[in-house]
Parts: C-alpha cells; structure tokens; sequence
C-alpha cells in the first residue's frame, strides 16, 4: 500500500501469493467465496457493495437475448456481431442491449481503444485487467 | 482474467498487480508504467508528475491516450456492473476452473461478509 495509505483496493499481497503459490504458480481459491484474510482489518468496502441486500436478485435489469424474436432489431443484430467475435454474448453486453445505441457506442469504444489499439497484447489488457481487478470487477 | 490469461499474463502477474510496490522483476518498465497509471486512475487518486512521466518514457502520446482509455473503459463497465449487478458470465467462471490467481469478490447475489467489530 502506499504511504498515503490511500490504496485501499484488495491485494493478492506478497503473504498471501508466498502462503498460496506453491509449485503450481496459481492461487487455490474456492470461487465465489470470501477469502479470510490474517492480518490486519480487511481493506473498506466500497458503498455499492456493503448495501447488497440478502436476496438480491442476479441482475437489476433484463438480460437481452439474440435469439429472442421480440428483443429489439438493433439490440439483436449487435449481440450476434459480439456472439461472432467473442463466441457468445456475454452478460455485460446482454445488460447494456436493453439501451440498443448505448450499446453500439460502447462497442465502437472498444474496437477503437482496446481492440484497435497499438500496444502488445500483454500491455493492452493490463490496461484493462488492473482496472478490473481494482474495482473488484472480474469480467 | 480469462482474456487475461489469453492475452498472455502469467497467473503470478496477475495476482501482484495490487502490490505496492510492485515486485522487483515481474514486470518490465513499460508494464509497471500502465499498472501504476491504472491502478491510480480506477481509485481516482491524482496523476502525478511521475505516474505520467513513466507512461511517457515508454509510450507515445497516441498509446497513452489508448490507455487511458482502455482503462478508462473498464472502469465504465465496473461502474455498469455495479449498479445493474449482472453476474459474471458462466463460462467465465467455467473457464477460470477450480483455481484463480485473484480471490474473487462476492457475487452480487451473495451476502458481503459483515465487517470486522471495532
């Protein structure tokens, strides 16, 4: 963490990869679950995670198919150009289809600024995979 | 972490990318520079001086702006996922298997560990 004491987001830190690694050079966790933590208290989590209710549904929204005959034309023809491209539909596009040209701008996004963009794939996605990690978001 | 992994990040990589700071070794300069850049901008801290003239040693202003924005796109769609709560696709989890080189958060569906007393 740093100094300022600011970095809060959750670490695999040096103990627990030291703890865990072993030979295999990946972490054992059971997905999905909590992991104790030793040490000090558990880094604050944020507000949109602590007001969960107990039985929160999986998604607040609909999930749009592609394959439903009465989903929205535009909405259907940009899930099958991701169905193409990444071999399914994946939630996140599923959710954001139920606004069709929010949808095709968020596409547009990501083929200009990840996909089309200029640096080794490594680099490219440790762009996107820190940021994931540090907003606890895995997708 | 599964186009994670596809793109070529060790497991050992992904599990250090929180570490402050970073381990010596496991990552090249220029790899450093984005995780340090993206790290700070997904928390909202400032961009310092030396955070962007990292970036700027390695990378020319045209893959610094892809950057930014590559990160910048994870953070719209974190912010996305949390608010609708869509739960992460089955056949990521499928393909992550019994073995993942971060502990994942709680899913969305699932009650947060209450916090520690005092």
């Amino acid at each position: 963490m740093e100094a300022s004491g600011r970095l809060v987001a959750p670490a695999a830190s040096k103990a627990d990869v030291a703890e865990h690694l072993g030979q295999a050079g990946s972490i054992p966790v059971r997905l999905r679950q909590p992991v104790a933590r030793p040490g000090p208290a558990p880094r604050p989590r944020r507000r949109e995670d602590t007001d969960v209710p107990q039985e929160a549904p999986l998604a607040r929204i609909p999930l749009v198919s592609g394959d439903d005959p009465d989903a929205d034309p535009k909405a259907r023809a940009l899930l099958a150009r991701v169905k193409e491209s990444r071999g399914r539909e994946v939630n996140v596009y599923r959710g954001i289809a139920n606004h069709p040209e929010i949808l095709e701008a968020v596409l547009q996004l990501g083929q200009v600024a990840y996909f089309g963009n200029s640096l080794p794939p490594v680099e490219r996605e440790l762009a996107y995979y820190t940021s994931a990690v540090t907003n606890d978001c895995f997708y | 972490m599964v186009l994670g992994r596809s793109a070529g990040i060790s497991d050992e990589q992904m599990a250090h990318v929180l570490d402050d700071p970073l381990p010596a070794g496991l990552f090249t300069p220029a790899q450093e520079a984005i995780v340090v850049f993206c790290r700070k901008s997904t928390l909202m801290q400032p961009i310092d001086d030396a955070t962007f003239a990292a970036l700027r040693e390695h990378f020319d202003t045209r893959q610094i702006l892809e950057i930014t924005f590559t990160c910048g796109l994870n953070q719209m769609i974190s912010r996305f996922h949390a608010a609708v709560r869509t739960d992460v696709d089955a056949e990521t989890m499928d393909q992550l298997g019994t073995s993942c080189p971060v502990p994942l958060p709680p899913s969305p569906a699932e009650p947060v560990p209450a916090p520690p007393e005092g």
